[in-house]
Parts: C-alpha cells; structure tokens; sequence
C-alpha cells in the first residue's frame, strides 16, 4: 500500500547519485562489448580450426590474447569503481545522519530504540548502498546488454535479430503478469502471513510472560500450528513466484536450444530460409543469444536489495530529511518572545518573557508538551525562537555511563578533584561516594550500586559542574517516591539559586521558588506572573 | 528434518542440464557445419531439446521443493529453540530476539543457499573431467591445470571467508554497544565539548573486503578460463599439421570460457557459508537453561536478608503466609523489579528463602507465584489467547466477567486481534490487561512490577480498588514508586531508606516483618 511512495522516493536517492551510476553503467556496458568481442574473435578462431581444418591466423589469435586481457582488466575496474562508490554512499550516509544527531540531539536518538539505530547504522546505510550500486546498475545493464548484444548480432544474422527482437519484451511481460499473480496471492493471505509470521519472534519477548504463566507447552503447539499454516500459504504464494523464475529459465533455455537447432539444420542445409550462414556466425549467436538472458537473471538475484532498501529508505530518510536547526550562539540574555511557536506537534505561546536570573515552573499533564517545549528551547527541534548561550538539561531518568563516577561527572572534560569533591558535597554524595569500593573511580557498570535518589543527584552534579547560563529541568524527580522528591526538590532548589532556570514538573513544587508558571494546556502556553515577579528582575543591574 | 536429497538432487540435473545443453549444442554445430552425408542430426537435436524441457521442469521442481524444505526446516529449527529457551531467567532484549530469527534463518537456508548450488558446480566440474579423460585425452593436460587452479580458489575463498567472518562477528558486537550506550546517553550529548558518533566505517570496509574477494576471485576465475582457452586453441592448432580436428575439439574451450557461468557463480553463495558458520554455534547450542520448577501450593514463603545476586546494597526480610497487601516502596533504579522476579524464583537470590518452612537456597521457579511485568506482554494472538495464558479452560462469560472487572470494557471482542498485526493496546490497556490475568489465575500470590506507573489519578484509584479486593483473597506484593492513597496497604517496605515500616493492619497479623 506504501510501496508506490517509498519507490518514488528511492528514486530521488538515484537520481541523486546519478553520475558516478552513469559512470559504472559505462564501464560495466564497456567490459560487455569487450566480452563480445572476444567471442566473436573466439568463433572466428574455431571456425578456422575445425571448418577450414587450417592453422588459425596467428593475428587473430593475439587479438583475442589481447581481448581476453582487457575483458578481465575492464571487469576488475568496473568492480573497483563500484566498490569504492559504494564505500562513498555509506560514510555519507552515516555522516548525514551523524550531522543530523548531533543536531537535533536527544530529540531525535529518543525516538527509535538503540536496536533501531543499531539497524540503521549496520544495515539500512549498507542496504541503501548495495541499492544502488548493484541493483539500480544491473537495472540499466539489463537493459542495455541485449541492445549490445542485438546490435552485434544483426549485422552476422537479420533473422535471428528479429526473433530474438520479437520474443525479449514477452520477458518482462510474463514476469510483471507472474509478479501481480503472486502479489494477489500475497495479498489474500496477507492477514495470516502478516500476524502468524511474526509469531516466533514475538513469543521470544514474550519468554518472560510465558514462564510466569509456565504455558510453554501450549505456547509451543500454538507456533507449531502456525508454522504449519504459514508455511502452506507461503508455498502457495512462492508457487506462483517461483514461475517469474521460471520464465526466465525458459527463455534463456528454449532459445539457447532453438538457436543451436536452427542454426545446425540451417548450416546443414535442411533450412533454407534466412540469410546463409557458416559456423564462425552460428557458434557467435549461440554464445551471446544467452547473455539477453543472463542480466536480467542477475537482476533476479539481486532483487531482494530493493525490498530491503525500500524498508531502510522508511527508516533513514524522516532522519535525513529532517531540517537542520541552526544555532544561536550569542549569551543568553533573557528572552522577551511574542508569538513562539512549534509547528508539529504544535505548541504556541503569544508571550513568553523571561529575564536573566529568573525561574520558571513549567506545568501541564503529561503529554501535553512540556518535553517537546523544553527540546526546542534548547534548539534540538524546529521553533520559532530557542534560547541562547549555554544550555543544559536534566531529564526524568539518571542516565548512567557503564564507566566510573568520574566518567560521569566529567564526560571527556578535565576537571580537577577539588572541583569534584566539591559539586559532590554540594549534592549531599560526599558520604555515599566514599563509601564505594574505588571511591570517586568506582565503575558503575550495568546496576550501579546507588539508589535512584542517589543516581539522580550525581546527575545534577554533572549538571552544577557544567556552569550553564540556563538549566532547564525536565521532571527530574518523576520517578522517585514522594519522600524523595521532597527531599531532591529542596536540594535542586538550593543548589540553583539565582540561576535562571526552567523547571518542568506535575508533582507539587513551592510556588515560592518561582518567579513565573508557564502553563500548557491544548497546545497553548499560558503565562502568569507571580507576586514577587520582579524578585530577580535584573540581579545584574 | 525432511530429506534434503531430492531437492539435492534435481538442483544437479538443473546445473548438469544446463552446461551439457551448451557443450552439445556448440557440438552440434560445428558438427552440421562439417557434416557428411550419413550425420544422423535428428537424434542430437531431440536430446537438446529433451535436455532444455529437463533443464526448465527441474529448476521450477527443485526450488519449490527446496523452499518446502526451507520452511520445514525453519518450522523446525524455531520450535526446537524454543523448547531449549523454555524456562530462561532472562527476558531476550530485541536485537537478542531478532538474531534469533535470523540465526535460524541462516540455518535452515544452508541446503538451499549453499550445499545444492556448491554440489552442482562440483559435479559440473567432475562431468567435464570425465568427458575429457574419455573423448578428448589429448586435452586433459590443460583441463586438470585449470580444474586445480579453480580448486584452490575456490578453497582460498572459503578458508578466507571464515577468517574475516569471526572478525565481522567481533566488530559488529563492538559496534552495537557502542551505538546501545551512545543513544542510550543521548541527554548527556549537549554537555559534551566534542561530541563524536559511534564510526562504523570500520564495519563498512569489512563488508567490502568480503565483496573484493568474491570479486577478485571471479576475476582469477575468469583470467585462469581465458588463459586455458588460449591454451586448448593454440593446442588443437598445433594438431592441425597432424591430424583432422573433429567439432568435438569445440568442448573444451567452451566450457573453458564459460567456466564463470557454470562454477563462477557459486563464488557469490559463499556469504551464506559463513553466515551458516557464525549462527550455528548460537542458535543451536543454547541448552542446559532449563530451570527447575516447584508447582506446590505455596502457602508459607520466607524470605530473610533476602536479595538478588547482583545486587549487594541491602535485603529485605517478608513473611508470606496470609492474604493481603506489601508494598514495597522505593524510587526506579532501587532494583525492585529485579527483587520480584528474584521471589518468583526467575532470577538467582542471596540470603535465604523458605517455601512451606522448606529452605530454598537454588534459583527455582515456583508455579504458584504469578509476577505481573511491569509493562505486561500483550502477545500477538486474539483477546481470548492473551488472556487464557492464565487461565485455560476459562469460559467466554468468565473472559468478559474479568475484563469487566478489570476496567478493559472497550475491549469486546474476544476473538480480536491484538500486538502486531492487530489492535496496539495503550499503556494503561496493558497494565489492566496484567490485571485481568492476575485475577483470572489462581496462582495463590502475586506479584505486581509498578502498576500504578504513567496513569491518570483515576486510573490509579480504579486499579487499586480492584487490587484492594483481590488481597482479600490472595497475598499481593507490589513494587511501586507512586502510592496511591486509595490503595489500603498491610505492611510497607521503604526501599529508598533500607527500613521497614510495618503499618497497623486491618487483618490482626497477617503479614510479619522484622526489621533486621
């Protein structure tokens, strides 16, 4: 239903790379006319030998020396240039996608799971690649070969041309007729394919349900079941398919048979229509009238690349087309916006005002967009205002490197230990850090051994460390006990005094910590002021 | 595993039909050509039209047979699998499941992807090595350089193949940690002065070594063919000062300079080779998990300086033996949904556990302990399917009575369909569908992973009046961050301070628990 869609698009990622395919489509179109010559100076040699029963001309026989020379030379360079093309798509593919990472950040990596860019990083890039350098050539070679090989050929016989001429476009034709018979198989039985096909993999995720319940028996019956059934739809589909196989094997074969038996009788004398004929031109249509065939063969083979560049196409290009947010790079020097806006999802706001120093609580339901607001201050997603200066942001879970606490507070940057010890005790993790088997340089690994209040207090650390000209604050207490929250609440607030500061939260926070509450509900921000609005108006002044 | 020779097989008379329909037909001609009176042509040109009507019925018959194969096998390689994972502690993580689905793959495609294809071309070469020793001696000098030269290729290729294999292995495991605890840290991206991206070019070259060697090894193929047709043309023209040349002199040099076509081609199967060789020790060698069970009634579970084996920061001390309500309490990343399963006997524990004053010291799963994931399964399969994991033999009217219960009244249909390829149920739906299974279990204790997690404030009372009335009846652990008002709880374990609090019960004693 989608297919139509995403192949136009692949399309634009050919014509993208048209020239350099036009380059390998030359050079692959040149090694195949280098191939013909060889057969046709091979014929000629073999007719000398075994017609005239007379030593070959030895110039003959060093032109195909030559010819064989050029035609493994030309195969290998055509190889080379394909190579090195495809090795070109994949890293500008990855670097076009580490561009767009790099800008939109978290707001972008968030939205697939680690397996998903795993895929895209090791197969899609790789299967977008081998979609056009093998594929999208061996479409035009498909094409192309047998208009060499029939201009080569009509010159030797007219006849044979034409036949030839004749029967070529049933090829294709039979194939599309063989594509949509299977495709309507497919569909009939899409439902089934569709929900039992997926069955076993969806039982391993579900390995955990299963013991609970202990229904691997039933479980096991009930893939067995399945199996049986989508394996005897799915033969009835590929019965069908297989026959676009087929048709190719019967045309490669039945012409390569009738040619050689017309040819024979015809060199016999037995047939007398057509233009005359000695073994040199039969031995060179025989040889080449199989290679109409051998393309589109090889096409067959790599047709699965287009179903699966298709599928990475999906993934890869909402990543790749995203727009570039260009960032701003002035301090940040409180903001005074009229009318902000956030097309998808959308989220507007007529006046947001904001002064340095200053502390907004940011509310709303969840899903209402406080994330989504928070990522486009910071400049990760299209908007029509960002913030400016040096911003850092504090989310919902503590996001642990495996590496040791220091990793962590530093993330590549030198800060010295007084530094450290220092943001630590501000935090209240003096204690617990020490307590640890390497204190400060105790790898924290996959279940570090530190409670969720704990882990989340060595996150603002890393954030206090980095002196930030705005901390926005993305419901960091949402997933501790309300005794914690209280308790991380205050320290947060302490900690932040005199900063500016969003704070995006639907647990109850002191309205005396605030100076603003920016409200979203449907898509709109509200803003209110409060009492002491003008509290930290201008600490600078 | 159903018998892979047939499809064997027919795939050789395809490959041997094919090349004995070009070496006759080049024959014939030349034969024509020079033909005398009494050449009998008919009987040839029947046999190459016999052998193309050959050479088409077995292919169509040898890949639908093959791909019948194909499927049996997967069927059989999946199900098998899965009997080996039964019982395993540790849920798959999705590229875990998905390699499996393809490991298996990889698996059962070997016959057709691999050995029929590699069989063919083998025979190819033993046919043309026979007809040569036999009709054409003189030429066998040639023929046997050339028959070595494609045999130590083709071995090249394969011993090669499994070196960087292992290596492709190594680096592609490298690279998906790398990306998992990349994107995994994505909120920490901005606070880095440079921020530098897993690089899989390293991957990419990988992959294209792999087609630079099946490429280069064609193009020897190809050189070594040419050479050896130069050879056999310079050869016979050698002999034409001696003796006649008969068209059988045509053979050999055809299949000289068709040798890519005929044995070239099996170059590009050779990733299937080491696929097969890389998922086998995987897929096949995941055995000796099974984990035992205790299905008896539990009617007393201990549990003293309790804890699972990877965590070592504190234990808890719970004393299961009456109907009602624990909470523990604690904020995420405190363990607890670990803790659970450690209770349920699906992760290894520390400390002691007593099931009927009967001390547990291995991991065993007990049957009468249900825990409710923190994001229950919705399985692909019906409503009825989903449901009557917990419950077998229950009636339609018992299905519709629970989801009833369980506040799933949007959900009617039993027979609909859920999870992929179906109706996607939302989080809310998922945790009352956890719900819904604990109450139609008859599983005498049950443990709940968060089931308050990411709901509405109506959601929640909704949900813990039902847990409120399924204590009565049953003993209910839950683990949980948000503690709903609503909720009436016998006995509360702080895991956030490491102590526990009991709360006066309603139920006189019947939860004990001592602060260690």
């Amino acid at each position: 239903m989608q297919q139509p869609e995403v192949t136009t698009e692949l399309k634009t990622l050919q014509i993208e790379y048209r020239q350099p395919l036009a380059v390998l489509v030359f050079m692959k179109s040149l090694f195949f006319g280098v191939q013909i010559t060889c057969v046709w100076l091979f014929s000629s040699l073999v007719h000398q030998l075994i017609v005239e029963q007379s030593q070959y001309s030895s110039a003959h026989f060093n032109w195909f020396a030559v010819a064989a020379m050029l035609w493994v030379l030309l195969r290998h360079l055509a190889q080379r240039h394909e190579l090195a093309l495809n090795r070109k798509i994949k890293l500008e593919f990855q670097d076009r996608i580490q561009t767009t990472l790099t800008d939109r950040q978290h707001s972008l990596a968030q939205q697939f799971s680690s397996f998903q860019w795993q895929q895209v990083m090791l197969q899609h890039i790789p299967s977008l690649a081998d979609f056009i350098t093998q594929y999208s050539a061996q479409k035009y070679m498909s094409v192309i070969v047998p208009l060499i090989a029939l201009v080569w050929i009509f010159p030797v016989n007219w006849l044979i041309t034409l036949i030839l001429l004749v029967t070529l476009p049933l090829v294709p034709l039979f194939m599309v007729l063989v594509g949509h018979g299977a495709a309507n198989l497919h569909r009939k039985y899409f439902i089934v394919l569709e929900r039992l096909g997926g069955l076993f993999v969806d039982r391993l995720k579900a390995l955990t349900l299963i013991t609970s319940f202990n229904q691997h028996e039933s479980q096991r019956n009930l893939l067995d079941t399945a199996s049986r059934l989508v394996n005897q739809q799915t033969m009835k589909v590929v019965s069908v398919a297989f026959l676009s196989t087929t048709v190719l094997d019967f045309f490669a074969t039945v012409s390569l048979a009738l040619v050689a038996v017309f040819i024979g009788f015809t060199l016999l004398g037995e047939l007398s229509f057509g233009p005359e004929l000695v073994l040199e031109q039969g031995l060179f249509v025989l040889l080449v009238a199989p290679l109409l065939f051998s393309e589109l063969k090889t096409l067959g083979r790599l047709y699965h690349q287009k179903a699966q560049a298709e599928g990475a196409w999906e993934q890869v290009d909402p990543i790749v087309s995203s727009p570039i947010v260009k960032k701003s790079t002035q301090a940040f020097s409180g903001i005074d916006w009229l009318n902000f806006k956030i097309d998808t999802p959308r989220l507007t706001a007529r006046v947001l005002h904001l002064e340095k120093g200053e502390r907004v609580h940011l509310q709303g339901v969840s899903g209402a967009g406080k994330s989504v607001l928070l990522q486009a201050l910071m400049g990760l997603i299209p908007a029509s205002h960002q913030l400016s200066g040096n911003v850092v942001y504090l989310g919902q879970s503590p996001t642990v490197l495996p590496g040791t606490v220091r990793d962590n507070l530093c993330l590549g940057t030198a800060y010295d230990d007084d530094k450290l010890d220092e943001v630590l005790a501000q935090v209240e993790l003096t204690a617990v850090v020490s307590n640890l088997s390497d204190g400060i340089d105790t790898v924290l690994g996959e279940y570090p051994p530190l409670s969720g209040g704990e882990l989340q207090r060595l996150m603002l650390a890393r954030v206090l460390l980095r002196s930030a000209d705005v901390i926005l604050l993305d419901e960091p207490t949402a997933h501790l006990s309300a005794s914690q929250h209280q308790q991380l609440s205050a320290l947060v607030n302490k900690l932040t005094l005199g900063k500016t500061l969003i704070w995006a939260s639907h647990k109850p926070l002191l309205d005396t910590w605030f100076d603003h509450t920016w409200q979203i509900s449907d898509g709109v921000i509200i803003t209110q002021n409060d009492t002491q609005s003008n509290k930290g108006a201008n600490p600078h002044a | 595993m159903r018998n892979p020779l047939l499809p064997l097989l027919l795939a050789l008379i395809h490959a041997a039909s094919g090349l004995i329909i070009l070496l006759l037909s080049s024959w014939f001609i030349a034969a024509c050509a020079v033909a005398g009176a009494n050449f009998n042509y008919m009987l040839p040109a029947v046999a190459i039209r016999g052998l193309a009507l050959l050479r088409i019925g077995s292919g169509y018959a040898d890949m639908w047979l093959s791909h019948h194969q194909l499927l049996h096998n997967l069927a059989q390689y999946r199900l098998s699998l899965f009997q080996q994972l039964e019982n395993t502690q540790e849920s798959l993580r999705a590229n875990h499941t998905d390699k499996l689905n393809y490991q298996t793959q990889d698996l059962a495609s070997i016959w057709v992807g691999w050995i029929n294809q590699n069989a063919s071309a083998l025979v190819s070469l033993l046919l043309v090595s026979v007809f040569v020793l036999y009709a054409i001696p003189v030429y066998s000098a040639v023929w046997f350089a050339f028959v070595a030269c494609c045999l130590s290729i083709y071995g090249w290729l394969i011993i090669s193949g499994i070196k960087t294999s292992k290596l492709k292995l190594a680096v592609r495991a490298r690279l998906e940690s790398e990306i998992e605890h990349h994107i995994d840290s994505a909120q920490l991206w901005h606070m880095r002065e440079v921020l530098n991206h897993p690089n899989c070019a390293e991957w990419y070259e990988l992959q294209n070594q792999n087609r630079t060697r099946v490429e280069l090894a064609i193009n020897l193929l190809l050189g070594c063919g040419l050479v050896a047709t130069l050879y056999t043309l310079h050869l016979t023209n050698t002999l034409t000062t001696s003796s006649i040349i008969t068209p059988m002199a045509l053979v050999l040099p055809m299949a000289l300079l068709a040798s890519q076509d005929w044995f070239g081609r099996i170059f590009y199967t050779e990733e299937r080779l080491q696929d097969f060789l890389v998922s086998k020790p995987f897929a096949a060698g995941k055995t000796g998990c099974l984990q035992k069970r205790i299905d008896a009634r539990v009617t007393n579970l201990q549990l003293n300086h309790f804890n699972v084996t990877t965590e070592t920061r504190f234990a808890i001390d719970l004393s299961l033996n009456k109907p009602g309500l624990v909470l523990l309490s604690g904020s995420s990343g405190t363990g607890k949904t670990r803790l659970l399963k450690a209770i349920a006997g699906l992760l290894p524990h520390t400390g002691s556990k007593w099931v009927n004053n009967r001390a547990i010291s291995e991991q065993v799963i007990l049957d009468d302990v249900l825990y409710i994931e923190q994001h229950p399964y919705c399985l692909s399969g019906t409503l009825g399917q989903n449901l009557q994991l917990a419950d077998a033999n229950a009636s339609d009217t018992l299905l519709r009575d629970t989801l009833n219960k369980a506040g799933l009244t949007q959900l009617v249909d039993l027979d609909e369909w859920l999870g992929a390829g179906g109706r996607n149920l939302s989080g809310g739906e998922l945790k009352r569908l956890g719900l819904a299974r604990a109450l139609l279990s008859d599983k005498s204790i049950v443990l709940f992973d968060e089931p308050f997690e990411a709901l509405d404030p109506e959601n929640i009372t909704a949900i813990s009046a039902v847990i409120n009335q399924l204590k009565n009846k049953k003993i209910v652990v839950i683990a949980s961050h948000v503690l709903p008002d609503s909720l009436s709880i016998d006995a509360n374990i702080d895991l956030d301070s490491h102590s526990q609090k009991p709360i006066p019960a309603p139920h006189g004693d019947s939860l004990t628990h001592e602060n260690r």
